[in-house]
């Protein structure tokens, strides 16, 4: 039983994660029709930023001229602290670039009303290409890892080790959650964006500016994945090719969940993270994938609303 | 008009006759250029590996040739002298070009042309019947595994059975690898009936996954991550010993211009309307008599098929195989080259799987960075050139056509 | 107009959709060689009707028979190989291929077998009837052009024309007026007249528009509320109080 507990509770941990990145996929994907193939790679990227600004203290390569603050190196004495400075600047970052920017020049021109989705799916792939092997270049040689935020601490509540990195995460999700949840439902802004994805054309007929709420969509995006970014460093690596699988995972969660709402890409992200822990340990170790795979198959051939979605007609 | 003249009558006098093909008459002077300007471009880089001084002339004589293409009416004989004699000359670039190069180089064409066959097969998946697939490497992989294991007589054990496997000449086993991932092929075949577009891609890219767990992990029947050495000792073909890496390229290049022949055939034939049809509108194809699922499911399967004949092939040229080598990346490669160099074309593939081979380290201003570039290229493309090179090019010609119409 | 055998027999045809009945009960006769009318308010059913017919659409419950079989389990495109061709009320044609290719398309499934169709000559010798529609249609210039480049207009003629060419037994248009420039009307109805006339082709029209299905059609189905409210000759119909009824009252 104490086994039971214990996988599960690293499985829904981990399904934080998953729910994290499946969420913002599903944003994407429900308000402006967006399919980012390149969601992993919104996630590989900035975790490598953070490494470079908040561990590897990199210098500017400014000209000797240039008077710097405090040398040429940025970057503080303790790795936690170092790697919060660099989450929060990264966010601002990340915000523009894969918020505003990728909207902007990608989103806008290839996806048409009642025109067709693969442009983008295919646009995204380049973009993750180019990430994915922007990052291989420059920083493949060995994957390179920093220490949870959480610090190292374990404990044995009755008897389960439980890191405090995975009740950090735990907490970390699941506050950002529902700090999105309160905003999207309790806020005039959050409510306007929920009508501009139901229905922009009766949102625009009611004077809301739908191109701004789906930028807002955006940039919301954008900090879910820098958020993502830092819980999953820790465990997974900074690699070049860790936004491959974790694009996978945000697919098959959202999915499942049922992408056009953000519960249902919630729970999604939770299940896959409980099904592959459990498969893992019951079934399989090696197929521990499969299980969510099979599942997600299934989903889109019958219940293509995901699990907890709503059926309904919607352009997408 | 009188109320005594019937409809019939009426109409006829609308009648709009549809118009002879009028093919203009055949210059020699141009036919003569066209075939010189192609037989410069396939003749001049034979043997050299450096070609600095002459690379104008090749260059002007490649522009030449496009140009020609570019600008003859294709029902025109002249068009018509131009076209064959071009694809006449990238048959013969083909056969020619490896004479003189290293056993290295001599792999990397090889690589073109076996990934030339996958691409060849997603084009009529996705670029004629409009099913999209993100699960060719899987189907390279399953050929692969399946003609190396059925070639080899190796011992294997998986879910309880253990056994030794037959050992079938060569030839044999690649067509059993062809005919098992087209089988296979029905497993995407039939979620391509309920679904399109992006679902598809995700189902296609789920059955991708699948098939490599089951690579990595059935260590009893493919080696698992250690892989598969898979060395071209003892492959004797119609007294053709293909040890030689010169004389398996050429083994692959024939393999090649049958599949694309293939492909030619079933695309000018009534299946190829068929196809055009079930992609452009599948309802309205059911409504006209298509039988929308049996062309979808051939479509899958020819596709399929011809990335198992291609992974048997692939596993000899480089002589190892592991699992990584047909994971989603290598699904993407294909799927990215085949939109890129134009879908629906006959040409497409060959420039599009010319971007993710031959080309990546021959672009020195890339450096390290060629796949970045390539990236890069694909967004530009999605967002200038969505129709690919080829459809670009076809495109151009059309508008081309109706200025110089227009002007007349 | 002498009335010919029944080609399609309906007998009892219903489809529901969450409880409300779309189709209830209906049936009817298309003769050989007439144009049936079916008219109705909006909502009364008729696209769902020819949705049932052809195959779009699975009914519940009841009957339809083309030449005495029942197809009504068949899958649209066997439908359609068997005699019942149809337009759809939206536009399609197939884009990217030209409109002689959209024809051969449409009238290459009857021949023979799929396996056949690999190898048989590119065209199957369907050239020249191809080509006397495309003229009978008036789209003699624009054979070799791509369907995605014509007019609406002519979109239109030449799904009409991909319906016809196979030579089916019953062809269904499913509101041939709609999105028709008013003075291009009386050209549709004398095609449709002159198809009619001159090769015996039996049609079956959804239409909206009263004026031209009364001066087109030999016979009317009047539909309201998934139900057939009464047949006859236009005339008849006409005159009948409860059609006028139906039309303005709630």
């Amino acid at each position: 039983m104490s086994t039971f507990i214990q996988i599960s509770f690293s499985g829904l941990a981990t399904g934080a994660i998953f729910a994290l990145a499946a969420v913002g996929f599903a944003l994407l994907w429900q308000t402006a029709g967006a399919i980012n193939f390149a969601h992993g790679e919104f996630i590989a990227l900035p975790a490598v930023i953070m490494l470079i600004l908040g561990e590897m203290q990199p210098t500017l390569g400014l000209p000797d001229w240039v008077p710097v603050v405090g040398g040429t190196a940025i970057g503080g004495p303790l790795p936690e602290m170092g790697i919060i400075v660099a989450f929060v600047l990264t966010i601002p970052l990340a915000v523009l670039v894969l918020g505003w920017l990728f909207k902007v020049s990608l989103v806008d021109r290839l996806l048409t009303p009642g025109g067709d989705d693969i442009p983008l799916v295919i646009a995204s792939l380049g973009l993750a290409l180019m990430i994915r092997e922007y990052l291989r270049v420059e920083f493949g040689a060995a994957p390179k890892q920093f220490e949870s935020v959480f610090g190292n601490d374990r404990w044995r509540p009755g008897g389960i080790p439980v890191s405090a990195d995975d009740v950090g995460v735990l907490v970390v999700c699941v506050l950002v959650i529902l700090a999105l949840q309160l905003f999207l439902r309790r806020t005039s802004t959050g409510r306007q964006m929920e009508a501009a994805a139901q229905s922009p054309t009766t949102a625009r007929v009611l004077g809301i500016p739908v191109g701004r709420m789906v930028l807002y969509t955006f940039a919301i995006n954008a900090v879910l994945v820098t958020v993502a970014a830092l819980l999953v460093a820790p465990t997974t690596h900074a690699r070049w090719d860790a936004g491959i699988s974790l694009s996978l995972v945000a697919f098959t969660a959202a999915i499942i969940g049922g992408f056009n709402q953000v519960r249902g890409a919630l729970i999604g992200g939770f299940l896959v993270g409980l099904l592959q822990n459990w498969s893992g340990y019951y079934l399989s170790s090696a197929y521990r994938e499969a299980i969510p795979l099979l599942l997600m198959i299934l989903v889109i051939l019958w219940r293509p609303q995901g699990l907890f979605g709503i059926a309904e007609e919607r352009r997408i | 008009m009188s109320a005594t003249t019937s409809t019939g009558e009426r109409l006829a006098h609308r009648r709009d006759a549809v118009a002879e093909i009028d093919r203009g008459s055949l210059s020699w002077p141009l036919a003569a250029a066209a075939v010189a300007a192609v037989a410069t471009v396939v003749l001049l880089p034979v043997g050299r590996s450096e070609f600095a001084g002459i690379m104008w002339l090749w260059a002007a004589a490649l522009v030449a040739v496009l140009g020609l293409n570019l600008l003859l009416p294709v029902e025109s004989w002249n068009g018509i002298v131009v076209k064959w004699a071009s694809l006449a000359g990238c048959v013969a670039f083909l056969a020619v070009f490896p004479v003189g190069r290293t056993n290295s180089t001599l792999v990397d064409l090889g690589l073109f042309v076996v990934f030339a066959i996958v691409c060849v097969g997603l084009n009529l998946t996705h670029g004629f019947a409009g099913k999209i697939s993100l699960a060719q490497g899987a189907f390279l992989g399953i050929g692969a595994y399946v003609s190396v294991l059925l070639d080899t007589g190796r011992e294997v054990a998986v879910a309880g059975f253990e056994g030794t496997l037959p050992d079938l000449p060569f030839l044999l086993a690649i067509a059993v690898a062809g005919l098992t991932c087209m089988v296979l092929s029905v497993l995407i075949g039939f979620p391509a009936l309920r679904v399109q577009g992006p679902w598809l891609a995700f189902v296609t890219l789920a059955f991708n996954l699948l098939v490599y767990l089951v690579l990595n992990n059935e260590v009893g029947l493919t080696g698992g991550s250690r892989g598969l050495r898979t060395l071209r000792v003892d492959l004797v073909v119609f007294g053709v010993d293909l040890f030689e890496t010169r004389n398996y390229y050429y083994f692959c290049l024939v393999f090649l211009l049958a599949a694309t022949a293939l492909v030619w055939w079933i695309v000018r034939s009534p299946w190829g309307r068929a196809f055009k049809a079930l992609r452009d509108n599948p309802g309205r194809a059911a409504s006209l008599g298509v039988d929308v699922r049996t062309y979808t499911l051939l479509a899958f399967s020819i596709g399929a098929g011809l990335a198992g004949v291609a992974g048997a092939l692939y596993a000899r040229l480089i002589e190892y195989i592991d699992p990584r080598g047909f994971y989603i990346g290598q699904s993407f490669d294909f799927f990215l080259a085949t939109v890129v160099g134009g879908l629906g074309t006959m040409v497409g593939p060959f420039i599009g799987v010319s971007f993710i081979t031959v080309l990546t380290d021959r672009l020195r201003f890339t450096g390290d960075y060629y796949r970045v570039w390539f990236g890069l290229f694909v967004v530009f493309m999605m967002l200038a050139a969505p129709r690919g090179v080829a459809g670009s090019f076809n495109q151009l010609r059309s508008w081309l056509r109706a200025r110089r119409e227009a002007a007349r | 107009m002498t009335e010919g055998a029944p080609v399609v027999r309906v007998r009892g045809l219903t489809k529901s959709f969450g409880g409300i009945n779309a189709v209830d009960d209906v049936s009817f006769d298309v003769h050989d060689g007439e144009i049936l009318g079916i008219i109705g308010p909006n909502g009364c059913g008729k696209s769902t009707l020819f949705n049932c017919i052809l195959g779009q659409y699975r009914a519940d419950r009841g009957r339809v028979e083309l030449h005495g079989r029942d197809v009504g389990r068949w899958r649209p495109h066997r439908r359609a190989n068997a005699g019942l061709a149809r337009t759809f009320q939206l536009l399609q044609v197939f884009e990217s291929m030209s409109v002689r290719d959209n024809l051969k398309t449409a009238a290459q499934e009857h021949i023979g077998t799929i396996g056949g169709r690999l190898f048989r000559r590119p065209d199957m010798g369907l050239g020249d009837k191809v080509d006397r529609l495309i003229e009978r249609f008036g789209l003699g210039h624009l054979a070799e052009e791509r369907a995605g480049n014509l007019s609406y207009g002519q979109q239109k003629l030449l799904d009409t024309a991909m319906a016809f060419v196979s030579d089916p037994a019953v062809v269904f248009l499913d509101e041939p007026a709609g999105g028709v420039n008013p003075t291009m009307l009386g050209d549709v109805r004398d095609r449709i007249r002159d198809l009619n006339e001159h090769d015996g082709t039996t049609f079956a029209v959804v239409e909206h528009n009263m004026e031209f299905i009364f001066g087109l059609a030999h016979r009317i189905v009047v539909m309201d509320q998934g139900r057939v409210l009464t047949t006859g000759t236009p005339d008849e119909v006409r005159d009948d109080p409860r059609v006028l009824e139906v039309y303005l009252g709630g």
